[in-house]
């Protein structure tokens, strides 16, 4: 492995944390705080990107690993075919979000947060450990928790302590097990990922029910759903943004469940894919009949994980290579979603739809993105989310052609539902009951190129899209341990 | 003669040159470097390639061996046995379709370069038109259900946006969302009917899935119905017609080359490229029959009774392609294709003529004192004045069809999801609620 491929394996999570750690405490002042978070959000974009561009390029994909330490201390960190996509995501997610936060909105340590869950995130796709994976993952809530505490809303706090507390005693107690089990059994390193999936050895069912049902409850799942639409409505949106829009739900499921776990999710397979299904359509009927913007995001989000679990849970390459590339694209149209929104919410000083309206005349460039993102959200042809929901349903259809008809169903009310939050924000004339919106400006040079840049990946990849079906391939042939699993049990039955 | 490689590279100009040229507009309009006069160059000489490029390729198709032509440009993206395939396929039907297309787009283009010169739209609408144009071509010549999908998908986005066009205004934009709703739902049939071929069929390749249609059972019912779905959405039939009139609102141009004449017949051309399936179900042949029938009545008889041309002349459109769907269900296929044809020169021109058209009648009105549209209202003097008052109200009302979808579809629908989000607000209110009951407990207990 190159050098500089193992010092970019601690510096993409590191470097977040010790960036959060210099504006909590050495920064003072919006503007410092905005320029060296922006400092540092830059050069991890860049690395994580010529890290994807290094690994993804190759054409027999390995993995890069740096693994360090024995037994219970033991730290494994790796670029893989699941993660190198992820990691310029995140990277750029994050970047995106730093630059369109207002400057007014920097206060009381907003930056440094991001960086944290930046951090976090960036640690959790890398760590091939799974002790590693946990506390990140906890690690990237407690931003939000503590945000949380600070805001007005009663129910959102309730909800944080709740989920914070959930992931952290879920994780913990299938951890311990985990090791207990896995040194019982004569793993060295019990809880290195590699180690496990190449040994005999297979964790107890109630292991791998925790971690599935803290990924189901990252994903925003139903009924454990209710974090996401609190958290867009009630938190400080940029850091909600990149706490919740992001596939780490998804990415526990294939990284932890499908690898480590297929007692579990092979049986689980009917269950999670009727849970999949229904998210998909609950989440599709709550989104239409909103009139708030950020709320039609998170129920929009919400739906589409139950997209991405169906697919999981499918366990054919088609669908799986479909939900991974789902996942992915869900993110970049979900977060410009979102920013789209909070610039228009900066700018309006509200997200109700009742009171917006013809914000196409003074706003052109934000209107025409809000148009292609939502069209590639719905997966307009030519964007990513086309070729991944065509996977998913030629994935289904062989055994669950009964799903496909029910996602069909959900792809056409959530364009529906797009093209009403578009209309009403940006089309007609303004709304009677509008503040005075003839000052309304545009997106700016800067805002431009962000989301231009998020549209550009949505179309590259959706013309382009095998280069990024090749890099999962790896991950898509995992599935066919866990489907082997589920048959013998089906056959033991 | 052309081999077929460089046939296939010819006739792809069809889709493609359009494709090129609503892109190089798009780059020009966020360069802001678009001006009319380039905007106007580049698309007539998109539209003048893809068409030029299709008449060499058609010509070369009739001096080469008899019977359809199917040419391969390989696969857009492959997965676990799963293939898409970029196949086009040419025969008579595509052929004289597609040459419409480019022939109708060549005339809108050099119409419209006058007709909304000087309006803040030109170049918007430019490049939809050529987005449109290569989506109507993708469609016309895909050699399988998957490529005639993303065809049918930008057709139908640049429609509405097309109808949304005087975006300031309320009436259009609501109309745009009449159809965006109209077109989405009834993608559901068109998706439905795709998987279901590669479910039952292996395949959705339209002359292979001809093939495995007569060797293997399969869904011809389920196919069958979910297709002609999708052709009623795009075709305005009843009960799902109620956008066509809408549809209007766009520039007299848009109305005449989408709604009149191209857009309108997406599905009766959906219906006549699976017209060899749509055999196996008899289904799916009453439907279009019963489905057709129905709306060529009470479309006529809403176009009577319409106050304003446009709306009469969608009315009579929808009447007419109700007709086309009945001869297909018939299995009648040259007489619906010429009839495709023939209807769309016809309301091309008519929706084209309608403005100036409309000043005539005035005028012939205010010089005899009387038009033609009295003579109609004569004839229906036969019938009883109760009858007539009664299909009067009906055809004005367009017998109640959008009041009893709007009351029965979308109020339930709205109502199920406000009542779900209430619900989920109960949910988040009562998290917070028991934390203060906890604590105001601990409090008395103090």
């Amino acid at each position: 492995m190159s050098a500089w491929v193992q010092y970019s394996l601690i510096f993409l999570w590191l470097t977040p944390l010790l960036a959060a750690a210099a504006l909590r405490w050495g920064v003072r002042g919006a503007a410092k705080q905005r320029a060296l978070s922006l400092g540092f959000a830059v050069p991890i974009f860049l690395v994580a990107c010529a890290l994807f561009v290094h690994e993804g390029t190759r054409h027999a994909y390995k993995e890069d690993h740096l693994e360090q330490g024995l037994g219970w201390l033991h730290s494994h960190f790796a670029v893989d075919g699941l993660n190198a996509v992820l990691l310029p995501l995140t990277a750029g997610l994050t970047l995106v979000a730093l630059l369109m936060t207002p400057r007014a909105d920097m206060r009381a340590g907003l930056a440094a947060k991001i960086m944290v869950v930046e951090g976090a995130l960036m640690g959790s796709f890398l760590a091939l450990d799974a002790g590693l994976l946990s506390i990140f993952v906890v690690l990237s809530l407690l931003p939000l928790w503590f945000d949380a505490k600070h805001r007005g809303s009663r129910p959102l706090q309730v909800i944080m302590k709740s989920l914070v507390a959930a992931t952290t005693a879920a994780l913990t107690v299938a951890m311990i097990g985990l090791a207990l089990e896995a040194s019982a059994a004569g793993v060295a390193n019990p809880l290195d990922l590699v180690a496990l999936a190449s040994s005999p050895y297979s964790p107890s069912p109630w292991i791998g029910t925790l971690v599935l049902a803290v990924a189901l409850l990252r994903m925003g799942i139903v009924p454990l759903h209710l974090w996401i639409p609190a958290t867009a409505q009630h938190s400080t949106p940029h850091l909600a943004l990149v706490t919740c829009l992001t596939p780490l739900g998804s990415f526990m499921l294939a990284r932890l469940a499908l690898a480590i776990f297929p007692r579990v999710l092979g049986p689980a397979a009917p269950l999670l894919m009727a849970v999949g299904a229904f998210t998909a359509l609950y989440g599709a009927f709550l989104a239409v009949g909103q009139f708030d913007l950020r709320r039609i995001v998170a129920w929009f989000w919400v739906s589409q994980s139950g997209l991405v679990l169906a697919g999981f849970a499918g366990l054919d390459d088609a669908s799986v290579s479909g939900a991974l590339l789902q996942a992915m694209s869900t993110v970049v149209e979900c977060g410009g979603l979102m920013l789209l929104t909070l610039a228009v919410e900066v700018r309006a000083n509200t997200t109700d739809l009742r009171k917006l309206g013809g914000l196409a005349h003074n706003a052109p460039r934000m209107a025409t993105a809000y148009l292609i993102l939502a069209a590639a959200a719905v997966g307009f042809p030519g964007t990513i989310s086309f070729v991944a929901e065509d996977l998913v349903g030629q994935g289904l259809l062989r055994d669950h052609p009964f799903v496909v008809g029910l996602l069909f169903i959900v792809t056409a009310v959530n364009g529906i539902t797009l093209w009403r939050a578009f209309k009403r924000t940006f089309l007609g004339p303004p709304s009677p009951h509008a503040d005075d919106l003839r000052g309304f400006e545009d997106l700016r040079r800067w805002e431009t190129y962000a989301i231009g840049g998020m549209i550009a990946t949505l179309l590259l990849g959706g013309f382009l899209p095998e280069p990024l079906l090749a890099v999962r391939r790896g991950v898509v042939d995992a599935i066919g341990r866990v489907e082997a699993v589920a048959l013998t049990a089906g056959e033991g039955h | 003669m052309i081999d077929s490689n460089s046939l296939a590279h010819v006739i792809a100009l069809a889709p493609a040159a359009p494709a090129l040229g609503g892109l190089i507009i798009a780059l020009l309009l966020a360069a802001r470097l678009a001006s009319e006069r380039l905007v106007a160059t580049v698309a007539q000489t998109a539209i003048g390639l893809g068409f030029l490029g299709l008449l060499v390729g058609l010509l070369g198709w009739t001096l080469g061996p008899a019977g359809p032509l199917q040419l391969g440009f390989g696969s857009w993206y492959q997965g676990a046995g799963y293939d898409f395939r970029i196949d086009l396929l040419i025969d008579g039907r595509s052929a004289a379709v597609s040459a419409l297309v480019s022939l109708l787009l060549a005339a809108t283009s050099q119409f419209s370069i006058a007709y909304l010169h000087r309006e803040p739209g030109f170049n918007r609408f430019f490049l939809l038109m050529l987005l449109f144009g290569a989506g109507m071509q993708t469609l016309v010549l895909a050699g399988n259900l998957e490529l005639l999908f993303v065809g049918w998908e930008i057709v139908g986005m640049t429609s509405v946006l097309l109808v949304g066009f005087f975006h300031e205004r309320q009436g259009p934009v609501k109309a745009a969302t009449r159809v965006l709703v109209t077109y989405r739902l009834c993608d559901i049939g068109l998706l439905t009917a795709g998987v279901s071929l590669h479910r039952w069929l292996h395949t959705s390749d339209w002359l292979a899935a001809e093939q495995a249609a007569l060797a293997s059972p399969w869904p011809s019912t389920f196919v069958g119905l979910s297709l002609v779905f999708a052709a009623m959405g795009k075709s305005a039939q009843f009960p799902l017609g109620g956008w066509l009139p809408r549809a209007m609102e766009g520039p007299t141009a848009s109305s005449a080359v989408f709604y009149g004449s191209l857009s309108v017949h997406a599905g009766v051309y959906l219906l006549l490229r699976a017209a060899p399936l749509l055999e196996h179900s008899w289904a799916a042949q009453t439907m279009m029959i019963g489905v057709g029938a129905i709306t060529a009545v009470i479309s006529a008889m809403s176009s009577q009774a319409s106050p304003d041309a446009k709306s009469a002349l969608s009315y009579a459109t929808a009447s007419q392609v109700g007709l086309m769907f009945v001869e297909i269900g018939f299995g009648l296929y040259t007489i619906a294709t010429i009839h495709l044809v023939a209807h769309a020169m016809l309301r091309y021109y008519q929706f084209l003529r309608t403005p100036s058209a409309l000043q005539d009648a005035l005028a012939r009105r205010a010089a005899l004192g009387r038009t033609e549209a009295d003579e109609g209202a004569v004839r229906w003097e036969a019938l009883g004045l109760r009858t007539r008052r009664y299909v009067y109200r009906m055809a004005i009302e367009r017998f109640d069809v959008e009041i009893a979808l709007e009351r029965y579809v979308v109020r339930p629908v709205m109502a199920l999801s406000r009542r779900l989000d209430r619900l989920e607000s109960q949910l988040l209110a009562l998290h917070g609620e028991s934390e203060r009951r906890g604590r105001a407990l601990k409090g008395d207990r103090r």
